[in-house]
């Protein structure tokens, strides 16, 4: 994506007068993202189509079917309508009519009846979800002899997430999704030989939005 | 009863790749069903993976990991038709475990 591109789309929702950004805000900026990667001109391919072409991942892998549905999702308005008994919420279409059903845990937890969202949904199977309240955390260690790694998320209500013990034949290594209702550090404590290393860097999410 | 489990162990360079995804609710306990009350606390405590029989991690887990939940672990080497077996115990005493073998 190019950096005429970006300023571009930021002039188009006045957030930029196609040399500067006139904000910093992230949730602004994730529009103008959107609106980078999942838009074009009209005789340009889209950004996200461009992504797609260069990457090859094995059919059906979790990577192929995420890709795919990004490249098939929509920017709309929509209404809840209900809390689906199952998971997840049922939406109305504002803009294109019909019925969404969308899996978010922090959407399940925190929409209302009735409420109005503005937001990007990918579909996967039949229903749709967004990237906003579960994390992916993928931890590694480099230091020799790790024997453990600790998952610690500052404001989540239950901070401990997680403790892994490796053993002889594993290695410091583990990836796993985590719920988390707001931005947060995350640290990660590393055992090795009777001392503890710590490595923090800070988790944003987005309730309910689409890039967090 | 325990939802079913899906495993794929892969070859990577010089390690073995396991990924395993458990269906179980993780209920935190903090959410409320439809008439307003709250969901009992539920959720997958401890969890193995061994390699032909022998553990090579053991983890401790808490409700905030995510429904459904999906875990990648790294092995050293390893060879194709190594045996990995994972398994878990959640609060309230079920168990799962499912095995593969590496391809």
């Amino acid at each position: 994506m190019s950096r005429s591109n970006f300023l571009a789309h930021a002039k188009r929702i006045g957030l930029g007068d196609g040399k500067r950004l006139f904000t910093d805000d992230h949730i602004e900026l994730t529009l103008v993202y959107d609106l980078a990667v999942y838009t074009a001109k009209r005789g340009q391919t889209r950004a996200i189509d461009r992504y797609a072409r260069l990457l090859s991942h094995a059919a059906e892998s979790d990577k192929a079917l995420v890709l795919a549905a990004l490249c098939a999702s929509r920017f709309s308005l929509f209404r809840v309508i209900e809390r689906s008994e199952l998971a997840g919420v049922l939406f109305e279409d504002l803009m294109r009519g019909g019925e969404t059903w969308l899996v978010d845990e922090g959407l399940e937890q925190s929409a209302n009846l009735g409420e109005i969202f503005a937001m990007r949904v990918a579909p996967i199977d039949a229903f749709v979800v967004t990237c906003g309240a579960v994390v992916p955390i993928e931890i590694s260690s480099a230091i020799a002899g790790t024997t453990a790694l600790i998952v610690v998320i500052d404001n989540n209500p239950f901070p401990l997430i997680a403790r892994f013990d490796f053993k002889e034949g594993a290695l410091p290594f583990v990836k796993v999704n985590v719920k988390m209702g707001e931005t947060s550090d995350v640290r990660v404590l590393a055992e090795a030989g009777g001392k503890h290393y710590v490595a923090t860097k800070e988790v944003k999410v987005t309730i309910g939005g689409c890039g967090g | 009863m325990p939802g079913p489990m899906k495993m794929r162990a892969t070859l990577g360079q010089g390690f073995t790749d396991v990924r395993v995804l458990m269906t179980h609710p993780m209920e935190t306990g903090q959410r409320k069903d439809s008439d307003g009350k709250l969901v009992p606390l539920h959720f997958i405590q401890n969890l193995t993976v061994k390699v032909n029989g022998k553990p090579v991690v053991e983890a401790q887990i808490s409700q905030a990991v995510s429904r459904n939940p999906v875990f990648s672990f790294r092995l050293k080497g390893g060879a194709k038709g190594d045996k990995i077996e994972v398994s878990w115990l959640d609060n309230q005493g079920e168990t799962n475990s499912t095995e593969a073998a590496v391809a």
